[in-house]
């Protein structure tokens, strides 16, 4: 077996709110491995992001609350460890690169400072120490050391979250949560980014859990991949199986709608229907009013998990009878 | 004042703030000369709408209808209203603020010897709202709807909403005629100081813990908050290091408009504590229609409030390096 760093049981997470009780996260299982990255991929309102933000354990409360499940990140269990001893881990044995460069830097502080603070919190460092080991940080990630004085307003979006990735990096953590870290970036510096994310893990061999709506970035930098679909991954596999095999109608869905370069006029088969209401999921299948696949067990009960491999497996009812069956690529 | 100004401009040299900052502050010392001319325009003229004769009111009631009328023309009183502002500044640009009419003193001598003692109480009035104002808008942030933040909020509501005047009256009942821990008036020693700069104090800090608080709450639901969190920076210190700093900004610019309010306060204040200030030099000097030295008060009111914003706008700089940029 090999070395796990994260491992998330049955994680269920709700929102309780005036409107009602959001269901975000409704038991989901992930596994992470030394050294591997997972894309965890969904549209917006999948839960994607507070799956991220429960492995830091930050989801605000109220309104959110974890209901059950466990969470267990280099041999702890995070969800049994006190508040004091959770800042011990943000930083050093998990980090997190968040979506927005151009709000996630605190603009009263220089760039130098946001970074050796998390160095002088988990190192036993001086501060000259510290800042010494930040200047190297950023120019690790490409930026002069010389800059370590300035402002985040000196810099553009592309500087911003190298910066972000120097501070999340800084402490060499086991494993670097990065949720959508290039949506708000042009294509030109995407590109960058994830290069350097990519090279910086193999540097520092750390794990990742990438958060994208993005199977083009997926394709680039994951070993593994998680479609997640109303609170629920709804299929798993390695690269190969989920981009060769596509199993659920729903993984099938998002590759019909990325462009095809190979034919670039060829019109996009977008997903019918909205995302089904978080407030109330149905009783069956979540995606089955969108499904064009729908059979009559789909709308009154839950898909459980069909395996393919060892590693794959979806949850769909199309094939519990029937494990052969396939997909028509949306052509009808 | 001047000396001050001085000291402070020769601290942000040595500091290193930079000649930028300089810059700004002499363009904003500049830029106070026409509001001060406009200040003084509007009340010459609306005090000489006031009704009463001065004249009469200095020789008092034996006076000859004769001797009235040949001092309101020893006074220049019957000159056009256009002449007597004109002579006015003219004296003024040289540095002489005139005599009293009441008395005779000079109006410069007045204020120089009373505008300590409104400087004393408003400076204790608003350190005493900013010591209480902020961690009660800081804690009442990050316990919202707690029972703190709310009795915090119905109390600033209700400080909001009490005139000083009226809370002046309530607190020389309370405190000095019942329970006789404090003087009811007058200027003697530290005790003296507390129920007027408390008075003045109330409603400032009403404000200004509101500001805070809600500033606080929007700094808060940051990202970059989240990013410090991450890092494992622990709950104190994101509070106190990375969102009281970015808070602080919106709750300093209350703090310096409260200035203001404070000065107008101390009017009311002065008057009801008998605080020997220039705020109640000013009501009496209104009374007996002495308009030099209303107009003095006046100047000194504006120049005082000016200065505190200016600072305030340095102070911004500080706080806030993307502020820092705009001055060049």
């Amino acid at each position: 077996m090999r070395n796990k760093v994260l491992e998330i049981k049955n994680l269920k997470i709700r929102y309780v709110t005036d409107d009602g009780i959001v269901e975000a996260v409704n038991g989901i299982d992930m596994l992470i491995e030394k050294g591997r990255t997972l894309g965890l991929v969904g549209e917006t309102g999948a839960g994607k992001t507070t799956t991220a933000m429960s492995i830091l354990r930050l989801i605000p409360d109220p309104p959110g609350e974890i209901i059950s499940g466990d969470i267990i990140l280099d041999n702890i269990k995070l969800l049994e460890i006190s508040e004091n001893e959770m800042e011990t881990i943000r930083g050093r044995l998990v980090s997190m690169i968040f979506q927005d460069p151009m709000t996630a830097l605190n603009p009263s502080i220089c760039v130098g400072e946001q970074i050796s603070e998390a160095i002088s919190i988990h190192q036993d460092v001086t501060k000259e120490g510290a800042k010494e080991k930040a200047r190297e940080m950023l120019e690790i990630v490409g930026i002069p050391g010389s800059r370590m004085e300035e402002y985040p307003h000196q810099f553009s979006g592309g500087m911003k979250q190298r910066v972000i990735i120097a501070i999340a990096l800084s402490c060499s953590p086991k494993l670097l949560i990065a949720d959508e870290p290039t949506t708000a970036l042009d294509v030109t510096i995407q590109a960058q980014v994830l290069e350097l994310m990519k090279e910086l893990k193999e540097k520092l061999e750390m794990s990742m859990l990438m958060i994208t709506h993005d199977l083009g970035v997926v394709a680039e930098v994951c070993d593994d991949v998680a479609i997640m679909y109303a609170g629920r991954i709804v299929e798993q596999g390695n690269l190969e199986e989920i981009f060769k095999y596509t199993k659920h109608p729903y993984t099938e869905g998002l590759f019909n709608s990325i462009p095809n370069i190979d034919d670039r006029k060829a019109e996009l088969i977008p997903i019918r229907g909205l995302m089904s209401d978080p407030y109330n999921l149905p009783d069956g299948c979540s995606f089955c009013d969108r499904c064009d696949y729908a059979l009559d067990i789909c709308q009154t009960e839950k898909p459980k998990k069909i395996y393919f491999s060892g590693t794959h497996f979806s949850e769909c009812h199309l094939y519990s009878g029937n494990s052969d069956f396939q997909l028509n690529c949306g052509k009808k | 004042m001047y000396h001050f100004l001085i000291k402070f401009i020769a601290v942000i040299k040595y500091e290193q703030i930079g000649g930028t900052v300089l810059k700004y502050i002499i363009r904003r010392l500049l830029l106070l000369l026409p509001v001060m001319l406009g200040v003084i325009f509007l009340v010459f003229f609306i005090i000489s709408l006031t009704p009463g004769n001065v004249a009469s009111m200095i020789l008092g009631d034996g006076a000859t209808d004769e001797r009235i009328v040949e001092l309101r023309e020893e006074m220049g009183l019957n000159d056009p209203l256009i002449i007597q502002y004109g002579r006015y500044m003219g004296s003024l640009l040289r540095g002489d603020m005139g005599v009293s009419y009441a008395d005779g003193r000079s109006v410069a001598g007045e204020i120089g010897q009373r505008f300590p003692n409104t400087f004393k109480l408003t400076i204790t009035a608003i350190i005493l709202s900013v010591l209480i104002s902020i961690p009660i808008g800081v804690i009442s942030a990050t316990k919202q709807y707690s029972i703190f933040d709310n009795l915090g909020m119905i109390l600033a509501l209700i400080g909001i909403s009490m005139p000083s005047f009226w809370i002046g009256l309530i607190l020389i009942i309370a405190f000095s005629l019942n329970l006789g821990w404090f003087p009811s008036g007058g200027m003697s020693g530290v005790m003296s100081l507390i129920l007027p700069a408390f008075t003045l104090a109330i409603a400032s800090t009403a404000s200004i813990t509101r500001t805070t608080r809600s500033s606080m709450l929007e700094v808060i639901r940051q990202d970059y908050i989240n990013t410090a969190k991450a890092k494992g920076v622990s709950k104190n210190k994101v509070i106190t290091k990375h969102a009281l700093r970015n808070a602080l900004i919106p709750a300093i610019t209350v703090i310096g408009l409260e200035f203001g309010v404070l000065l107008g306060g101390a009017v009311l204040t002065e008057t009801v504590f008998s605080w020997p200030g220039i705020g109640r030099l000013m009501v009496q000097s209104i009374q007996r229609k002495d308009t030099p030295m209303v107009l003095g008060c006046i100047i000194v009111f504006t120049l005082s409030f000016s200065i505190v914003n200016l600072l305030i706008d340095i102070l911004y700089a500080y706080l806030d390096p993307r502020i820092k940029e705009n001055y060049k």
